[in-house]
């Protein structure tokens, strides 16, 4: 009993320096293995731009870019010489946009237009073609062609409309699927707010801009 | 001179000076430089780009002085927008826009672009830089190299003209290059290289998808309409001029966008992307900022040659 106490005190009263010198060489040794890699960090960061993230051949291409767009006049206006005329300019456009009513919508024309590019990507809807025409105040933008799964891949025929108002808002209206088993549609003709649809299955079929719906 | 007992006992202490670095030292690598796959930055501030809908200078204006002061209110010393507007015309006369299909101008393409990056100059901080993006897109059945070498041109166009108006804005290309455009892969290659041969035109941002890649597997497989890994690598980063942020919309294009930089490792050039995009203000059926993030992420750093992490997040709404 008194050995076990002797052995305690004296581990307590020996043991503390050697307990400092550990965690000492401990915070030592950790320190020394940062060390290993902010130096090796360091290396890796040689081959990137630290401010742009690029690989070295990508920024030296963006260098070259600055450079022939050098300032070559010396002046640049201050920040608040360009807020002063961007007002001035702002009740300009605003002028000019009460004289046209129909502001963003001014020069469409209502008809078919060939193209697949929609405000969305082609991996999530694959646009055939797509009719535009006024209806009432706005205009609406019909995207005909299939909606696809999310690996890519066609699922079900349908229409998606979006629209735009004078203002300039541009906004989604809906996502309109065909009957099911018509595959890709296409706008093959339209008259006023009446489209003609061709289907890859060969069916024909007609929706309406005003209901927003198929016959 | 000391005892026998006094030597072995300072051998045994230098000994354990060894031990107790090492086991340091060794803590400290694996603590710090082997976190676990999982462990990815967060997600930094995630910033707007835009179909472009309108000629408005004013608009533009408003938009780049929101992102100033954008970046003035939360710190950021380096942010990105994309300008999309839609497809170049072949005769290089302007665009045909996303979404109405109506024309812009040349002229007016790089008005859009001017006044929004003195917008931005005007509103934001003394020590920001914006990346001014002007996109167009491969929906061009005729895209050739003219129409790359030409848009690097609007690209210098308007960085020449900030450079005596405004400051603190960078201009690059920009290109959502998709194997479901009406633009084969050829000739999308192409306008890619068209860019690139234009020495004042910089980086392009490829901020394109990788339909029907593979999700699991990167030894250049098929993509849709005869696009394959390969091509894809190449267009968004194998080519000096081109750089990334890739659409992430489902948890499976962020398994392809990973697949494609893998496959950039088996040629010796493992592809990074700068930016993770999305689309959640126009479709909340796909994920959201920091549902990418998290999707893409996760993947990246699935691997340790792809575990770096992209600098922006970017999600691009209606004008």
């Amino acid at each position: 009993m008194s050995a076990y106490r002797n052995s305690k005190a004296r581990a307590v009263r020996d043991g503390r320096p050697g307990s400092r010198r550990a965690i000492g060489l401990g915070v030592l040794g950790v320190l020394l293995g940062i060390g290993i890699i902010a130096a090796v960090s360091a290396t890796t960061a040689q081959a990137s731009s630290p401010n742009t993230g690029l690989p070295a051949d990508k920024a030296a291409r963006q260098q070259v870019a600055i450079d022939s767009a050098r300032n070559k006049t010396g002046h640049l206006p201050s920040k608040s010489e360009v807020r002063s005329q961007a007002q001035a300019q702002a009740m300009a456009n605003a002028a000019a946009v009460d004289a046209d009513p129909a502001g963003a919508t001014a020069g469409l024309t209502p008809g078919i237009v060939e193209q697949r590019q929609g405000p969305f990507s082609a991996a999530e809807f694959s646009v055939t073609n797509m009719y535009r025409a006024p209806v009432g105040a706005r205009w609406l933008f019909a995207f005909a062609g299939a909606t696809r799964d999310e690996n890519g891949q066609p699922a079900q025929g349908a229409m998606r409309v979006y629209q735009l108002t004078a203002s300039g808002a541009y906004t989604f209206v809906g996502l309109y699927p065909a009957p099911s088993g018509t595959g890709a549609l296409r706008v093959s003709a339209g008259a006023g707010t009446v489209l003609t649809l061709a289907t890859d299955s060969g069916r024909s079929l007609t929706f309406d801009l005003d209901g927003l719906s198929y016959h | 001179m000391h005892s026998p007992r006094t030597t072995v006992a300072r051998l045994r202490q230098g000994w354990a000076t060894l031990l107790i670095l090492t086991v340091g030292a060794t803590v400290a690598v694996l603590g710090v430089g082997a976190a676990p796959a999982s462990a990815y930055p967060g997600k930094p501030l995630t910033e707007f780009s835009f179909y472009v809908h309108t000629t408005n200078t004013t608009t533009a204006y408003n938009l780049g002085c929101n992102q100033g002061s954008f970046d003035g209110t939360h710190g950021l010393t380096a942010s990105r927008v994309t300008l999309a507007y839609g497809v170049q015309k072949s005769n290089l006369s302007g665009n045909i826009l996303t979404g109405t299909g109506a024309t812009i101008t040349r002229a007016q393409v790089e008005a859009v672009a001017e006044n929004l990056a003195l917008g931005y100059y005007a509103c934001s901080p003394l020590n920001s830089t914006l990346y001014l993006n002007l996109g167009t897109n491969n929906d061009n059945s005729t895209e050739t190299s003219s129409m790359g070498n030409d848009w690097g041109n609007v690209v210098h166009d308007v960085n020449n003209w900030i450079s005596g108006h405004a400051a603190q804005v960078l201009v690059q290309g920009a290109n959502d290059m998709e194997p479901g455009f009406a633009a084969s892969y050829s000739s999308t290659l192409a306008w890619a290289n068209g860019y690139n041969g234009n020495s004042n035109a910089g980086l392009y941002l490829n901020f394109g998808s990788a339909d029907g890649c593979p999700q699991t597997t990167h030894t250049n497989g098929a993509c849709n309409n005869g696009w394959n890994q390969r091509g894809l690598w190449t267009l968004s980063w194998n080519i000096a001029a081109a750089i990334c942020a890739p659409e992430i919309y489902y948890t499976a294009n962020a398994k392809q966008w990973e697949q494609i930089a893998l496959y950039g490792g088996t040629q010796g050039n493992t592809s990074h992307y700068i930016a993770v995009w999305d689309e959640y203000d126009l479709n909340t059926a796909t994920l959201s900022p920091q549902g990418a993030w998290d999707a893409f992420l996760t993947q990246l750093y699935s691997n340790s040659t792809t575990a770096s992490a992209p600098l922006y997040s970017m999600e691009i709404h209606n004008e």
